[in-house]
């Protein structure tokens, strides 16, 4: 049965006892439970660039091909379940190295100035942290992001951006929940 | 928060900015006939959830410019742009990005922090859009002649306009929308993009259930949506009205949703800027 027709079918439920006046009007709309309770491992996506135009651009297509993705992974004979979050989230970032350019590449929230959820300006005070855990996985070319352990900045390691300027960095990211196929 | 009111204030602005592209392309082409460029205007639409009546405070607005034959898509991306930057406040007007390759072709910017889509489309039967402020684009010979993109452009705010006009009380659809629109989002079902349901697939299956349920209240029409759609018969389509047979050899010109998407079985084709193309499914 499809996600959809779960929520459809969970969203009967809960009506027919709102309107027998058994259950508030709030309990309908309960936020869902992507990120805290709905799998135990996750997918994350990154694109990032570093001028704002180029990200626009970039980012469209890279959201544009994360649906191309998930049909994929699907397909693979250890995922039984692959459900993309239906929002990315835009973050901006400031850092002063190469070096640290390619932790933000990799994931790292080290270095965030300011996070959006796309698209959806009305809920974006919701949830502005999101911790995401992954496993290894044998998708070349994923960038994956070792969430939940917290990245301490360690600037005395970094050599300085030569130009002295902060470096602007630009990602959003896409997660993708992941239920794998029973073992053998 | 922004008004409403503001959003019409910025429409009023683009329907002028509108009129003055349709004037300087009207010149260009035929600069011997004053009563052609007397004459001549563009008529700015809206669609989606601005048209719907369904808007949140940080909804974006979707709209759409259409212009008489001699006005091509090439024209507009020439010069819309430059003139939008010039007729607005000045720094009203920020991260502008045109798109021409897209599969419905697109400007998009933010006007005084309101972002908006704005889509093109001419009428290639007309040379003169009617002064009618009633005039609109229900008329299915309005579609002759055009391609497929300017048929993409024009049929977001035909259906918008059709949903509106078939549901029996629209201020209880729209009430009822915003409620589905909310839970769908609070389960994070809601986005064309990834496959789910967009705005204007969720718009037709309310509306759906407000026609059969006329006189019902907002509240009951919530919970009909859920034992309707729950044992709906998909791929069976959530039609609307009966499919009438356009003068045209086109698609189907009739909103409808044939089936919710499962992942990997999606009817929902990729579209990268706008929620439209869920409705003309073949």
């Amino acid at each position: 049965m499809s996600l959809i027709h779960q929520e459809l079918e969970a969203g009967t439920i809960i009506t027919d006892q709102i309107l027998f006046n058994k259950r508030p009007w709030k309990d309908l709309f309960v936020k869902h439970s992507f990120f805290t309770n709905d799998f135990k491992y996750y997918l994350s996506v990154t694109c990032s660039s570093k001028t704002k135009e180029a990200h626009r651009v970039w980012s469209g297509f890279v959201e544009s091909k994360v649906r191309v993705l998930v049909q994929n992974l699907e397909r693979h004979q250890s995922i039984s379940l692959a459900r993309p979050f239906n929002k990315g989230y835009d973050r901006a970032h400031s850092c002063s190295n190469d070096a640290e350019v390619d932790r933000i590449q990799n994931g790292s929230l080290a270095f965030v100035t300011k996070e959006t959820k796309t698209a959806d300006p009305k809920v974006k005070t919701e949830d502005q942290v999101v911790q995401t855990k992954t496993e290894p996985m044998d998708t070349a070319g994923m960038k994956k992001e070792e969430g939940g352990e917290d990245e301490k900045v360690k600037l005395e390691d970094a050599e300085p951006h030569a130009s002295g300027e902060p470096l602007e960095v630009y990602t959003t990211n896409h997660y993708i929940g992941l239920v794998l196929a029973e073992g053998k | 928060m922004l008004i409403p009111s503001y959003r019409h204030q910025v429409l009023a602005s683009l329907q002028n900015i509108t009129d003055a592209f349709v004037r300087k392309v009207a010149l260009e082409k035929e600069p011997n006939n004053p009563v052609l460029i007397r004459d001549a205007r563009g008529k700015v639409f809206t669609y989606g959830s601005f048209r719907l009546g369904v808007f949140g405070p940080g909804s974006d607005i979707d709209a759409l410019v259409v212009a008489p034959r001699y006005v091509t898509r090439d024209n507009y991306f020439e010069y819309f742009p430059d003139l939008l930057r010039e007729m607005a406040p000045p720094g009203s007007i920020e991260e502008m990005a045109v798109v021409t390759d897209a599969f419905v072709p697109i400007i998009k910017f933010e006007y005084s922090g309101i972002s908006i889509d704005l889509i093109f489309s001419r009428i290639a039967t007309l040379k003169q859009l009617p002064a009618d402020p009633k005039w609109n684009l229900k008329d299915n010979n309005l579609l002759r002649g055009l391609d497929e993109a300017e048929l993409r452009s024009l049929n977001g705010t035909r259906v918008t306009d059709d949903i509106i006009n078939l549901v029996p009380e629209p201020t209880t659809f729209r009430l009822a929308l915003r409620a589905i629109k909310l839970w769908a989002q609070r389960k994070a079902i809601y986005a064309n993009i990834m496959g789910f349901p967009g705005g204007v697939a969720w718009a037709m299956l309310v509306a759906r259930v407000c026609q059969l349920y006329p006189k019902a209240a907002g509240a009951v029409i919530v919970h009909k949506f859920f034992h309707l759609m729950r044992r709906w018969p998909w791929p069976q389509p959530v039609l609307l009205k009966a499919v009438d047979d356009g003068p045209l050899q086109v698609r189907v010109w009739n909103p409808k949703v044939r089936s919710l998407p499962h992942f990997g079985v999606s009817i929902y084709s990729y579209h990268p800027l706008s929620s439209t193309k869920a409705t003309n499914i073949t």
